[in-house]
Protein backbone atom coordinates (compact mmCIF):
# COMPACT_ATOMS: atom_id res chain seq x y z
CA UNK A 1 0.00 0.00 0.00
CA UNK A 2 1.22 3.43 -1.20
CA UNK A 3 1.72 6.12 1.34
CA UNK A 4 -1.20 8.51 2.04
CA UNK A 5 -0.46 11.91 0.09
CA UNK A 6 -0.29 15.21 1.68
CA UNK A 7 -0.57 18.30 0.16
CA UNK A 8 2.73 19.99 0.74
CA UNK A 9 1.57 23.85 0.58
CA UNK A 10 -0.81 22.84 2.93
CA UNK A 11 1.80 21.21 5.16
CA UNK A 12 4.23 23.76 5.08
CA UNK A 13 2.85 27.37 4.96
CA UNK A 14 6.21 28.92 4.28
CA UNK A 15 5.15 27.90 0.95
CA UNK A 16 4.13 30.86 -2.13
CA UNK A 17 2.68 30.04 -4.73
CA UNK A 18 5.22 32.45 -6.74
CA UNK A 19 5.82 32.54 -10.03
CA UNK A 20 9.54 33.38 -9.30
CA UNK A 21 10.39 30.18 -7.27
CA UNK A 22 11.31 28.48 -10.34
CA UNK A 23 12.84 25.98 -7.94
CA UNK A 24 9.58 25.27 -6.58
CA UNK A 25 7.09 25.35 -9.49
CA UNK A 26 9.18 22.60 -11.39
CA UNK A 27 9.45 20.10 -8.87
CA UNK A 28 5.63 20.03 -9.93
CA UNK A 29 5.94 19.51 -13.37
CA UNK A 30 7.44 16.32 -15.72
CA UNK A 31 10.34 15.76 -17.42
CA UNK A 32 8.08 17.04 -20.73
CA UNK A 33 7.25 20.18 -18.77
CA UNK A 34 3.48 19.40 -17.96
CA UNK A 35 2.26 20.07 -14.71
CA UNK A 36 2.05 17.09 -12.74
CA UNK A 37 -1.42 16.51 -11.74
CA UNK A 38 -2.92 16.55 -8.74
CA UNK A 39 -3.55 12.64 -8.04
CA UNK A 40 -0.61 12.11 -8.27
CA UNK A 41 1.03 14.65 -6.24
CA UNK A 42 -1.39 14.81 -3.84
CA UNK A 43 -1.55 18.85 -3.78
CA UNK A 44 -5.57 19.45 -2.56
CA UNK A 45 -7.65 20.88 -5.28
CA UNK A 46 -7.53 24.70 -3.59
CA UNK A 47 -3.50 24.63 -3.83
CA UNK A 48 -3.21 22.79 -7.12
CA UNK A 49 -5.19 25.45 -8.82
CA UNK A 50 -3.22 28.29 -7.75
CA UNK A 51 -0.30 26.14 -8.19
CA UNK A 52 -1.06 25.99 -11.90
CA UNK A 53 -1.27 29.15 -12.14
CA UNK A 54 1.75 30.09 -10.79
CA UNK A 55 3.76 27.57 -13.63
CA UNK A 56 1.55 29.42 -16.28
CA UNK A 57 2.96 32.54 -15.23
CA UNK A 58 6.12 31.56 -15.08
CA UNK A 59 6.04 30.30 -18.48
CA UNK A 60 4.48 33.44 -19.51
CA UNK A 61 7.91 35.13 -19.25
CA UNK A 62 9.92 31.88 -20.22
CA UNK A 63 11.20 31.32 -16.76
CA UNK A 64 9.76 27.61 -16.81
CA UNK A 65 9.19 25.84 -20.17
CA UNK A 66 5.87 25.01 -21.98
CA UNK A 67 7.39 22.09 -23.26
CA UNK A 68 11.21 20.48 -23.36
CA UNK A 69 10.45 18.57 -26.63
CA UNK A 70 12.29 19.82 -29.24
CA UNK A 71 10.83 19.76 -32.27
CA UNK B 1 -4.71 59.12 -0.75
CA UNK B 2 -7.93 59.47 -1.81
CA UNK B 3 -7.68 57.15 -4.77
CA UNK B 4 -7.41 53.41 -4.51
CA UNK B 5 -4.11 52.19 -5.12
CA UNK B 6 -2.83 48.17 -5.48
CA UNK B 7 0.54 47.08 -5.31
CA UNK B 8 1.92 45.34 -8.45
CA UNK B 9 4.71 43.62 -10.10
CA UNK B 10 6.02 43.91 -13.67
CA UNK B 11 8.43 41.31 -14.92
CA UNK B 12 9.88 42.30 -18.26
CA UNK B 13 12.39 41.24 -20.48
CA UNK B 14 15.05 43.04 -22.04
CA UNK B 15 16.16 41.80 -25.77
CA UNK B 16 20.26 40.50 -25.30
CA UNK B 17 21.41 43.56 -27.84
CA UNK B 18 20.22 46.37 -25.85
CA UNK B 19 20.76 45.10 -22.76
CA UNK B 20 23.79 47.28 -22.67
CA UNK B 21 21.26 50.21 -22.62
CA UNK B 22 19.44 48.45 -19.54
CA UNK B 23 19.66 51.09 -16.80
CA UNK B 24 18.51 53.93 -19.48
CA UNK B 25 15.19 52.10 -20.45
CA UNK B 26 14.56 51.34 -16.57
CA UNK B 27 15.01 54.84 -16.27
CA UNK B 28 12.39 55.46 -18.90
CA UNK B 29 9.87 53.07 -17.53
CA UNK B 30 9.90 54.66 -13.92
CA UNK B 31 9.54 57.62 -15.34
CA UNK B 32 6.25 56.67 -16.89
CA UNK B 33 5.42 55.53 -13.79
CA UNK B 34 6.08 58.23 -11.80
CA UNK B 35 4.76 60.11 -14.70
CA UNK B 36 1.07 58.27 -13.90
CA UNK B 37 1.10 59.15 -10.05
CA UNK B 38 2.67 55.86 -9.12
CA UNK B 39 5.63 55.20 -5.88
CA UNK B 40 8.24 52.58 -7.07
CA UNK B 41 8.52 50.37 -4.07
CA UNK B 42 11.23 47.83 -5.44
CA UNK B 43 13.57 47.43 -8.11
CA UNK B 44 15.51 44.30 -9.40
CA UNK B 45 17.80 43.33 -11.88
CA UNK B 46 18.21 39.92 -12.26
CA UNK B 47 20.58 40.45 -15.31
CA UNK B 48 21.13 38.03 -18.21
CA UNK B 49 19.54 35.07 -17.99
CA UNK B 50 18.90 31.38 -20.17
CA UNK B 51 15.34 31.67 -21.17
CA UNK B 52 13.11 28.47 -20.70
CA UNK B 53 12.30 28.73 -24.65
CA UNK B 54 13.29 31.40 -27.26
CA UNK B 55 11.82 34.50 -27.55
CA UNK B 56 11.60 36.67 -31.09
CA UNK B 57 14.92 34.24 -31.58
CA UNK B 58 16.54 34.60 -28.47
CA UNK B 59 17.75 32.53 -26.44
CA UNK B 60 18.69 34.73 -23.75
CA UNK B 61 16.99 37.82 -22.27
CA UNK B 62 18.00 40.85 -19.28
CA UNK B 63 15.58 40.20 -16.52
CA UNK B 64 14.13 43.20 -14.57
CA UNK B 65 11.61 43.59 -11.55
CA UNK B 66 9.89 46.35 -11.20
CA UNK B 67 7.11 46.87 -7.61
CA UNK B 68 5.26 49.56 -6.99
CA UNK B 69 2.50 51.17 -5.83
CA UNK B 70 -0.18 52.55 -8.29
CA UNK B 71 -3.88 53.19 -9.68
CA UNK B 72 -5.04 50.87 -12.24
CA UNK B 73 -4.22 52.89 -15.21
CA UNK B 74 -0.48 53.56 -14.22
CA UNK B 75 0.10 49.57 -15.36
CA UNK B 76 -1.94 49.42 -18.10
CA UNK B 77 0.60 52.59 -19.18
CA UNK B 78 3.69 51.04 -18.73
CA UNK B 79 2.48 47.66 -20.53
CA UNK B 80 1.46 49.68 -23.29
CA UNK B 81 4.57 51.70 -23.15
CA UNK B 82 6.48 48.62 -22.85
CA UNK B 83 4.70 46.43 -25.32
CA UNK B 84 5.63 49.33 -28.20
CA UNK B 85 9.59 49.57 -27.13
CA UNK B 86 11.38 46.79 -29.65
CA UNK B 87 13.67 46.58 -26.82
CA UNK B 88 11.26 44.69 -24.30
CA UNK B 89 10.88 41.39 -25.60
CA UNK B 90 7.78 40.01 -22.95
CA UNK B 91 6.61 42.04 -19.84
CA UNK B 92 4.08 40.37 -17.54
CA UNK B 93 2.26 42.56 -14.70
CA UNK B 94 0.92 40.42 -11.60
CA UNK B 95 -0.83 42.03 -8.43
CA UNK B 96 0.86 41.24 -6.01
CA UNK B 97 -0.74 39.21 -3.32
CA UNK B 98 -0.08 36.66 -0.64
CA UNK B 99 1.23 34.26 -3.10
CA UNK B 100 3.15 36.88 -4.71
CA UNK B 101 4.51 39.05 -1.74
CA UNK B 102 6.13 42.23 -1.97
CA UNK B 103 10.35 42.66 -1.51
CA UNK B 104 12.14 44.64 0.87
CA UNK B 105 12.54 48.20 -0.50
CA UNK B 106 15.53 50.70 -0.47
CA UNK B 107 18.84 48.83 0.74
CA UNK B 108 18.40 46.01 -2.03
CA UNK B 109 16.78 48.37 -4.75
CA UNK B 110 19.98 50.90 -4.38
CA UNK B 111 22.61 47.71 -4.50
CA UNK B 112 20.72 46.09 -7.06
CA UNK B 113 21.66 49.22 -9.05
CA UNK B 114 25.52 48.90 -8.76
CA UNK B 115 26.26 45.16 -10.36
CA UNK B 116 25.15 46.47 -13.55
CA UNK B 117 28.21 49.23 -14.40
CA UNK B 118 30.63 46.57 -12.96
CA UNK B 119 29.13 43.99 -15.87
CA UNK B 120 30.00 46.67 -18.78
CA UNK B 121 33.55 46.85 -19.68
CA UNK B 122 33.98 50.86 -19.87
CA UNK B 123 35.90 51.39 -16.67
CA UNK B 124 34.73 55.47 -17.05
CA UNK B 125 31.21 54.64 -16.47
CA UNK B 126 31.65 54.21 -12.58
CA UNK B 127 31.40 57.58 -11.89
CA UNK B 128 28.15 58.33 -13.88
CA UNK B 129 27.17 55.08 -11.39
CA UNK B 130 28.10 56.66 -8.32
CA UNK B 131 26.76 60.10 -9.34
CA UNK B 132 23.22 57.48 -10.21
CA UNK B 133 23.27 55.49 -7.62
CA UNK B 134 21.77 57.94 -4.76
CA UNK B 135 18.41 59.29 -6.37
CA UNK B 136 17.02 55.66 -6.13
CA UNK B 137 17.34 56.08 -2.04
CA UNK B 138 16.27 59.78 -2.23
CA UNK B 139 12.82 58.80 -4.37
CA UNK B 140 12.84 56.06 -1.83
CA UNK B 141 12.67 58.76 0.81
CA UNK B 142 9.99 60.68 -0.65
CA UNK B 143 7.81 57.05 -1.30
CA UNK B 144 8.21 57.23 2.18
CA UNK B 145 7.14 60.71 3.23
CA UNK B 146 4.10 60.39 0.80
Amino acid sequence: MSRRKVCRFCANKDLRFDYKDTKLLSGFMTERGKITPSRITGTCCWCQRRLSKAIKRARLVALLPYTTVKL
Amino acid sequence: MAEETTHYETLFIVHPVHSGRNPDLCERFRGVLEGQGATVTHFEEWGMRDLAYPIEKQGRGFYNLIQYQASAGASDELERVMRLSDEVMRCMTVVLDDDVRSLAPTAETAASEEPAPASEPAAPESGAAEAAAPEPAEEAQEGQEA
